[in-house]
């Protein structure tokens, strides 16, 4: 047992090929765990089919009058393999509980992050930062993050495979899960602008060429901080940050909703940016003094690309044409619609206002009558409705 | 009168009476049987289509079908597989044939009871059809709430179809159980009960104690859906993690209904293919109560994730690895027979060669899901579909196709062919792990399960997995076609052909309607192989 022990802590630091890489410090333990019972497993495996090869072999059919041995049990031997792997299977409990137990209790002074799950979005708070929200998780690196979770609808899990951690998220109470990452594991320039991303509107052609849609998410957290660096050089000449994107050190992490919830399940994706902890003071300021419309002066469609993001729309309408929950935005404008109720319009600006004030007053033929979520506050902020929409209806207007 | 004799002079149960009444309205248990076999294997191809539609859109990390269309496509797969096949896959069939006739009795205790279970299945599986019809179902088999109560598409007749299938299970079961405890013949202690009917016996007390709560359970979401009562809904003040507990407090004994069986099958074919004794008899008999047993009190580890306390988790953590050690004691065991046998290197021991090896890797890739830790990063992931697709699927088809093989010749009275069997067997074998062990390696990356696409690191182990599957649905249809071959072109069976010692083969082949002309005597163990003297005996007829 002992060697198997030894032998699963030496693999563990190898295992790219089964898992993941190991960007928490609850993943050691996990790994640890996964290549004992790996080890335990593969031992057992080779002798168990091995035994029963070999008897195959060796003792072949050799005709009907073969006598063969009158065996009906062996009493030690079945209280060998009764006993001892039952020593086996408890260290294996013992491990997995250690580390479940480390993996469930938080250290007080985490960061508190509260993460919201939708059909077909995840949303992230920072209570204790500003109260600003953003749409992907971003972290600094090695300090304690704790995520208190809830969801607004149906049960959805939340689940950072490289951090080994996993929760489900419930539409009537809290969960909370914690982590601390161990490296940046900084993100290689494919990961930063090919990282596949079903919710964003960029679509391009991953390097291998499937047709999926990709985001630079990971470079607009760079861009951030960068501008942030560059504004508060201006005051402080001195300052040690970086100002240009592409220096910004990121790491990137893929989460997944691992509890179905509907058409767009596969698609309810977020990234977690590991930043290192001074720029993330940077990206906190950028967050709280962020103004969307400071930000896109003078570039009325980015606002609208920025809000529908922001609301969340790209879980059901594509901007390529892809069948979705909802309609395509495609080549929406202008363009005849049919209403389930056998009526028709022409989608004008009035229209898209319309659909997205009520959006259950006139539904287009084939798609479900109930579901699309009106929260314009929180998508444009208090009293910045009109402006917003103006934006949206600017924006589809440019998908034509 | 000789078996042999019986063979050409009588009539049998398949030709005693012909006309569609006569099996549709018969009470035979070998009528019945036969008949939940075909239909089983009916909604085997309606499941298996649905599962190549899946792994046709997984071809390619791009969707090809719509979101709505795959997510229909695995939950009707999942459904119809553990509702309709894998539920009553062995008891129905081999069970319902073999019970009577391995007893030594002339039916099962309720002919007319086991007549209306099947009644019921029918009934059931045509709410089911129905939901096809309608349009489909796309809550995943689990109907897990508040989605199942909100969204969802034909959610109610499909949950009225688990429902009324629910009622043939336990009828089902209740008549097992009597016939057991009441029919065996003259000379049959529990002792000398061949091990198939051990494990239709503990099958069928989970069948009684389990299924009632999963009937209540889908009751209740018809009735929280239809009349808007909140049960499981937050939005009417109801829990969701309830509705796991009574699913799983169900669902999960009932892995147990479907793979107890086929270890019964397994303990018979191993043997009387080895001409070796069972290594173990009362370890085996006893360990399938045990699972029955334990099974009941682990529903807690399909949840360690889902919101419910951290020590509930540790202890249901606990108590799983207690079915670690039973199931290990049989796999041990039939290894252990095989030694110094005189093994038979025929399509029946290849299949449960193919077995072992299958649910061997399934029992093991259990214990990193039973530990906490570890569950915490391959919960929800393929590691998971891979790891119960090997036991489920996987354990009980080929337990099902080693039954079906080994006593096809007195169900039918034809040998099929061995020089096809044993080729498609391998293929079958080779196609089936393609398909699986792939789905280990991508889960324990971290793909996620009941994606409809999926990211591109994934798309290898995917391919994979798909071609694998196709080449699996092929080697099926070779099976089936094996099958079908012999009963055209099959040779005539013998009352006995593989020489066995339980009371199915002392009748005539097929066997005539009542089963046995005089009251059979048990006097020797159903595997006595080694004896000099049964071996004479045997010889003698």
């Amino acid at each position: 047992m002992t060697v198997l022990y030894w032998i699963s802590t030496a693999t563990a630091q190898e295992s790219a090929f089964y898992l993941p890489k190991a960007a928490s410090t609850l993943a050691g333990d996990v790994d640890t765990t996964f290549s004992f019972i790996y080890w335990c497993c593969a031992v057992f495996f080779v002798a168990l089919m091995g035994a029963m090869f070999w008897f195959a072999v060796a003792y072949k059919d050799k005709g009907p009058e073969h006598k063969t041995l009158d065996l009906k049990g062996h009493h030690t031997l079945e209280l060998v393999w009764s006993v001892f792997p039952s020593f086996l299977l408890i260290a294996m409990f013992v491990m997995g509980f250690q580390g479940y137990v480390k993996s469930t209790i938080s250290p007080v002074d985490a960061v508190q992050v509260n993460v919201v799950g939708k059909r077909w979005d995840w949303s992230f708070n920072y209570p204790t930062l500003g109260g600003f929200e953003s749409r992907d998780l971003v972290v600094p690196n090695q300090e304690a993050v704790r995520l208190q979770m809830v969801s607004q609808d149906v049960l959805h899990s939340f689940y950072i495979p490289d951090f080994r951690i996993k929760k489900d998220v419930l539409p009537n109470r809290y969960t909370s899960q914690w982590f601390e990452t161990t490296d940046l594991y900084e993100a290689t320039e494919e990961e930063l602008f090919y990282s596949p991303d079903f919710n964003f509107s960029d679509a391009k052609e991953s390097p291998s060429g499937s047709k999926i849609l990709v985001t630079s998410r990971g470079a607009d957290v760079q861009k951030a901080v960068a501008d942030q660096c560059a504004k508060d050089k201006k005051d402080n000449p001195g300052l040690a940050c970086e100002s240009s994107a592409e220096n910004v050190k990121v790491g990137l992490h893929q989460i997944f909703c691992t509890e179905y919830c509907g058409d767009s399940h596969s698609r309810m994706l977020a990234k977690a940016v590991v930043l290192e902890p001074a720029d993330f003071e940077l990206w906190v300021k950028a967050q709280n003094n962020f103004d969307a419309e400071t930000a896109y002066a003078g570039d009325v469609t980015k606002l609208g690309e920025y809000y529908t993001s922001k609301g969340g729309c790209a879980g059901c309408h594509s901007v390529d044409g892809s069948a979705m929950t909802g309609p395509t935005w495609q080549g929406l404008y202008n363009k005849e619609r049919k209403f389930a109720d056998g009526s028709t319009a022409v989608a004008d600006d009035n229209y898209i206002r319309m659909s997205v004030l009520e959006p259950q007053k006139q539904v287009v033929v084939g798609y479900p009558a109930a579901g699309m979520p009106v929260n314009l506050h929180k998508a444009f902020g208090k009293g910045k409705e009109e402006a917003g929409l103006a934006a949206i209806i600017e924006y589809i207007k440019t998908l034509n | 009168m000789s078996a042999e004799a019986l063979n050409h002079d009588e009539g049998n149960y398949l030709n005693a009476s012909s006309g569609f009444k006569s099996w549709f309205m018969t009470v035979d248990h070998k009528r019945l049987g036969i008949m939940y076999l075909a239909t089983i294997l009916s909604f085997f191809l309606i499941g298996g289509s649905f599962a190549m539609l899946v792994r046709y859109e997984l071809l390619d990390a791009a969707p090809t079908l719509s979101a709505s269309n795959y997510n229909k496509a695995f939950t009707l797969h999942g459904a119809i597989m553990v509702f309709l096949v894998l539920v009553p896959a062995i008891p129905a069939s081999l069970g319902n044939f073999l019970i009577p006739l391995m007893l030594g009795a002339k039916d099962v205790a309720f002919p007319k009871l086991n007549r209306l279970s099947f009644h019921i299945y029918l009934f059931g599986a045509f709410f089911f059809v129905s939901t096809l019809v309608l349009g489909g179902v796309d809550t995943g088999w689990t109907f897990y709430t508040p989605y199942s109560s909100k969204y969802g598409t034909n959610v109610i007749t499909a949950l009225a179809g688990a429902f009324i299938l629910g009622f043939s299970s336990i009828l089902t079961g209740v008549n097992f159980v009597v016939t057991i405890h009441k029919m065996r013949a003259p000379g049959m202690t529990w002792g000398k009960m061949p091990l198939f009917l051990w494990a239709m016996y503990a099958t069928s007390l989970i069948q009684i104690l389990a299924t009632p709560v999963i009937a209540v359970t889908l009751l209740l979401l018809i009735v929280e859906r239809f009349l808007g009562i909140g049960i499981f809904d937050p939005a009417l003040g109801g829990d969701p993690v309830l509705f796991q507990h009574f699913f799983w407090f169900y669902s999960h004994p009932v892995v147990y209904v479907m793979i107890l069986p086929a270890f019964g099958v397994i303990s018979e074919t191993i043997t009387i293919h080895s001409r070796k004794h069972i290594f173990g008899y009362t370890a085996i008999a006893a360990s399938s109560l045990a699972i029955a047993a334990v099974g009941f009190v682990v529903w807690g580890h399909h949840m360690f994730l889902s919101g419910q306390s951290e020590a509930m988790g540790a202890i249901f953590s606990f108590i799983t690895f207690g079915v670690a050690v039973p199931t290990a004691i049989k796999v041990c065991s039939w290894i252990a027979t095989l030694y110094k046998g005189n093994i038979r290197w025929n399509t029946v021991m290849m299949y449960t060669l193919g077995f072992l090896w299958i649910f061997t890797i399934g029992g093991l890739t259990g214990l990193p899901l039973a530990t906490l830790s570890t569950d915490v990063h391959l919960h929800d992931t393929y590691f998971v579909v891979a790891h119960f697709h090997y036991t489920m699927m996987g354990g009980v088809l080929f337990a099902l196709i080693t039954g079906i093989y080994h006593w096809w010749p007195k169900m039918t009275g034809r040998m099929f062919s061995e020089k096809a069997g044993v080729p498609i067997s391998i293929f079958a074998f080779i196609a089936y792990n393609l398909t699986f062990i792939p789905q280990f390696i991508a889960g324990h990356r971290g793909m996620p399960r009941r994606y409809h696409e999926y990211l591109p690191q994934f798309e290898e182990m995917m391919r994979l997995s798909s071609i694998g599957s196709f080449l699996f649905g092929l080697s099926l249809f070779g099976v089936l076609f094996n099958l079908i071959h012999s009963l055209v072109k099959g040779e005539k069976a013998s009352a006995n052909p593989w020489d066995g010692l339980s009371l199915e083969w002392e009748t005539a082949t097929p066997p005539i309607e009542h089963n046995f002309h005089d009251q059979p005597i048990c006097t020797v163990g159903p595997y006595e192989f080694s004896d000099i003297e049964v071996k004479e005996r045997v010889a003698a007829k």
